[in-house]
């Protein structure tokens, strides 16, 4: 049996549909994903393994842990940020469920 | 809208640049909302991600179906504990909102979207020559 969380608990109108002020925003920080995505080696290199949020183009916090990301942004308060990965540079393989 | 084309993220290996398809979704945390960014990865059965998100968002980690993860390694200590979950995630892109079966890792994992639920949804191109990836909203069958 599969857990369940519901989104609509506080991130909707009551009509069901989704606050174009959170879409804005969201759509804010895809634009943050291409910032990453078009930096320069070196801004990047330096994230290499790690977990990292990113608002307004710029790095808030990177950790190795998601852990240790969230309790730098709980400190931080910024406000929603796009969090991503920055993989090692080694190619993804599969993982394997059991 | 139905669909929606999403650039590949570049990044350096070494062996060269690649450049990997993804999606943004935006989950709902017990405080506030946050945007993920995760790799498409059609070879994937379901989504990964590490635990401590499904905390964030108010699961019980313990409560989803157990699984166990492992990669290329055989050996048994490379394996991981995960907690199967379906969470709703929004696809900003669409206003959409999804129920998705997600692996949560007991450890730091990649944030991957699988096949399971998400390829149920959408018809997915993924476009190497233009590094890019189509979403295509599959149509609603009706009886």
């Amino acid at each position: 049996m599969y857990g369940c969380t519901a989104l609509s608990k506080d991130g909707r109108h009551p009509s069901g549909k989704v606050p174009p002020q959170l879409l804005r925003e969201a759509r804010l920080r895809q634009r943050d994903g291409e910032w990453l995505s078009s930096a320069k080696g070196p801004v990047v290199r330096r994230y290499r393994g790690k977990y990292v949020a990113i608002r307004n183009k710029k790095i808030l916090a990177a950790s190795t842990t998601m852990k240790g990301l969230y309790s730098k942004l709980d400190k931080l308060k910024p406000g929603m940020v796009l969090i991503t990965r920055v993989e090692k540079p080694t190619l993804l393989v599969y993982v394997e469920l059991r | 809208m139905s669909s929606f084309a999403k650039k590949w993220m570049r990044q350096k290996t070494r062996t060269g640049t690649v450049y990997r398809p993804v999606i943004d979704l935006l989950f709902n945390e017990k405080i506030g909302r946050n945007l993920y960014s995760f790799i498409v990865d059609s070879g994937a059965d379901i989504s990964l991600a590490p635990r401590q998100l499904a905390e964030r968002i108010g699961l019980d980690w313990d409560k989803g179906s157990k699984i166990t993860l492992s990669g290329i390694s055989p050996k048994p200590e490379c394996t991981l504990e995960g907690r199967i979950h379906t969470v709703s995630a929004l696809v900003p892109d669409l206003a959409l909102e999804l129920a998705l079966p997600v692996c949560f890792a007991s450890s730091d994992a990649p944030l991957l979207i699988g096949r399971e639920g998400f390829f149920d949804e959408f018809d997915i191109t993924l476009d190497k020559t233009r590094r890019r990836t189509v979403f295509s909203r599959k149509r609603v069958r009706r009886a």
